[in-house]
């Protein structure tokens, strides 16, 4: 906005704090414009900026009998939406704050926390690609080894195929992700 | 607040800025109203009072909202009908004063000069807006209500008294200014 439009929209803020009617227009135009530029930049949410500025104008136009024309029209319009936007802010912050809280107060106790059940969810998908990656056979054995059937009953062969697998599962492990564990 | 469009918020808006408005014109009753507690207090009937009084909230609730020029009219209509507020009051306590073979109420010339006073003080203070006869006139209607109630002690004679006061008053002003300009 430029020298000449801020002197207009001072001029007409002016004189709509008076009463003159006829100024209404001139003031809704120029400001709804500029609460909008400043919001947007202000909360990086188009959305959000657009109710800022709705809310901003519509304080402002309700306290424009307020305005005293030794003040800077803008700077006064600005001051109404950097509250709007701080307003809005700390509201959706706090709208945050109490879904975490309410979903941390959602886990069971003795549960894993939400953070330790997608922890356990990625290496458990981490571990089901690389045994994907084994010979047919391997991952077999592999499958039959963590069914929970004993080692012991499965006989020597197994236990030698199992050793194998399990020294190739360890390789693409290695492989992959840079660490056997 | 759901979204509008563009014209939706601005009907919103106008209809905010006329509440706006409503609001801020409601001081102009902080001006009125002790006035009138005062009438009660000294005395005043309470129907004139009331008669008198709704008028003039209703004038000055509706001055104060349609301009700011009004509402300053009101504030200067309200000071300027003081003395006819008070000097018909103070006056009456005197009594009625014989000249001879005579008698005069003291209000009647209390009233005229009280209408003079305010008259003068209006004119010369219209004198200074950009919408001088709007701002006068809406003065004047202020001053001849807030003068009345005082005045009306002498009876129609007293507010007849009152209201030549204040053209005589407003006429070397309002000439004055005239023959400056010429």
């Amino acid at each position: 906005m430029d020298a000449a439009q801020r002197d207009q929209v001072q001029e007409a803020m002016t004189a709509l704090a008076e009463g003159d009617r006829s100024a209404f227009r001139p003031v809704f135009t120029a400001l709804w414009g500029v609460l909008v530029r400043f919001c947007e930049r202000t909360l990086q949410d188009p959305d959000l900026a657009q109710d800022a500025a709705q809310t901003a104008l519509m304080k402002l136009l309700l306290h424009a009998t307020e305005f005293q024309p030794e003040g800077d029209a803008i700077a006064w319009a600005l001051g109404f939406a950097a509250f709007e936007c701080l307003s809005l802010r700390n509201r959706n912050r706090r709208r945050r704050e109490r879904r975490d809280e309410a979903l941390l107060a959602a886990v069971a106790e003795g549960a894993p926390s939400p953070e330790d059940a997608a922890i356990r969810e990625n290496l458990r998908a981490a571990a089901a690609e690389a045994v994907g990656t084994l010979r047919p056979m391997d991952a077999e054995t592999l499958e039959l080894a963590f069914s929970g059937e004993r080692r012991e009953a499965l006989g020597p062969t197994f236990r030698k195929r199992l050793q194998r697998a399990l020294a190739r599962l360890r390789a693409v492990w290695r492989h992959t992700h840079g660490s056997p564990d | 607040m759901a979204r509008l469009t563009e014209s939706q918020l601005e009907h919103r808006g106008r209809l905010l800025y006329e509440l706006g408005r409503a609001r801020w014109a409601l001081r102009t009753l902080l001006l009125v109203a002790p006035l009138l507690i005062a009438a009660g207090l000294i005395g005043r009937p309470v129907g004139l009072v009331l008669a008198l009084g709704v008028p003039l909230c209703l004038l000055s609730l509706g001055l104060g909202f349609a301009h700011a020029r009004y509402a300053r009219a009101v504030l200067v209509g309200v000071l300027a009908g003081l003395p006819a507020f008070v000097l018909p009051l103070l006056l009456r306590s005197v009594g009625i004063m014989r000249l001879g073979a005579a008698e005069l109420d003291p209000c009647l010339p209390a009233s005229f000069v009280s209408g003079v006073i305010a008259g003068a003080l209006v004119s010369s203070r219209a004198a200074d807006e950009d919408h001088r006869l709007a701002f006068w006139l809406a003065a004047i209607g202020v001053t001849a209500l807030t003068g009345t109630l005082g005045c009306s002690v002498a009876g129609g004679a007293g507010v007849l008294g009152l209201m030549a006061g204040v053209l005589a008053g407003s006429a070397p002003v309002v000439l004055g200014r005239r023959l400056g300009r010429g």
